[in-house]
């Protein structure tokens, strides 16, 4: 019976780690999709179905919806207790005993991601110019993410797991890749009409 | 007015109505989206949670645990039953956050079991 309380406590615990592991691969997927449509912006891929506007929507709420996932993340493994993880530790890169490294990678990311939200919210006070600069920071802020997953996550070496790592992983270098490739085209595109003009100018 | 003006305008007025009725239909399309997203997320998460925890519990409690910070093969399974010492009830010892003789909350040191075999 004296054992009956305590149990209930563990696993309440238990619980909250569980919770606190579902909900970090479940910020990772929703990061990904932002950071793909995100990525995918620029291409103007849109249809008369899904316009150019509903698409940066679902991106604006997507990334929403990360930060809301990841605050219930840190919650949850702050109220696990079984190591000691203050709530500092989710934006400040020191503090944690638990390993620190990976756990500093995870605070960093969300800060870049914080930054990343709140100038795209405040974009018409802070400017185009200052957002585009934060903005680019994505990039620095997902591989972070991704890292802090794979060195805290204690699924990470399960092959679920590493598969929807890994799925990520692809999907993002895959929108990329096919970013750097489109941009490129215009350039080649505007610089083939302007070579006759030069050379009537010459 | 001429009638190449009413005419321009008529269209205008066409194009435009279509405009706004497209938007419309997006905006409907974008709260189901987000409806759908958010439900999915819900699910996904507990759906996850429940996995992660019958594959814990598949082998046993403290191997989540103990692959979570642990040194594999250096300690010893949380929730295995039985006592234990201080030293061997799953609390990892060093630098990996774990302080040496750590126990869940509402465990004491030493208690061992208190979930699966500790009556």
């Amino acid at each position: 019976v004296t054992a009956s309380v305590p149990a209930a406590v563990a696993h309440t615990s238990s619980w909250y780690w569980y919770f606190g592991r579902a909900t970090g691969l479940v910020a990772l997927v929703l990061l990904t999709a932002t950071i793909v449509l995100g990525v995918l912006g620029p291409l103007r891929i849109s249809s008369t179905v899904w316009p150019r506007f509903a698409i940066r929507t679902l991106h604006r709420d997507l990334a929403l919806l990360s930060l809301l996932v990841i605050a219930i993340h840190v919650v949850a493994v702050v109220l696990d207790g079984y190591v000691h993880v203050p709530l500092s530790v989710a934006v400040l890169p020191v503090g944690s005993s638990y390993r620190p490294f990976w756990m500093a990678l995870g605070a960093v990311s969300f800060d870049l991601l914080l930054a990343i939200v709140l100038t795209s919210l405040l974009r018409r006070q802070f400017g185009n110019r200052i957002w585009r600069l934060v903005h680019w920071l994505t990039y620095a802020s997902w591989p972070l993410a991704v890292a802090h997953g794979l060195g805290t996550g204690s699924d990470s070496t399960q092959v679920w797991a590493l598969a929807i790592t890994v799925g990520c992983c692809a999907v993002v270098v895959v929108a990329a890749l096919a970013r750097v490739q489109r941009s490129q085209l215009p350039r080649a595109r505007t610089r083939a009409p302007s070579q006759p003009l030069e050379a009537e100018r010459g | 007015m001429l009638p190449e003006q009413s005419s321009s305008e008529a269209t205008r007025t066409t194009v435009q109505a279509r405009a706004a009725r497209a938007r419309r239909a997006a905006r409907s399309r974008i709260a189901t989206a987000r409806a759908a997203i958010i439900a999915a997320v819900a699910g996904t998460t507990c759906g996850l949670a429940l996995f992660i925890q019958s594959s814990a519990s598949g082998s046993s409690n403290a191997s989540a645990r103990t692959s979570a910070g642990g040194v594999p093969g250096s300690v010893q399974p949380l929730f295995d039953g039985g006592g234990g010492s201080a030293s061997d009830d799953g609390g990892v010892h060093g630098s990996d956050g774990y302080s040496s003789g750590a126990s869940p909350p509402g465990v004491s040191s030493g208690q061992g079991d208190v979930v699966s075999g500790g009556s």
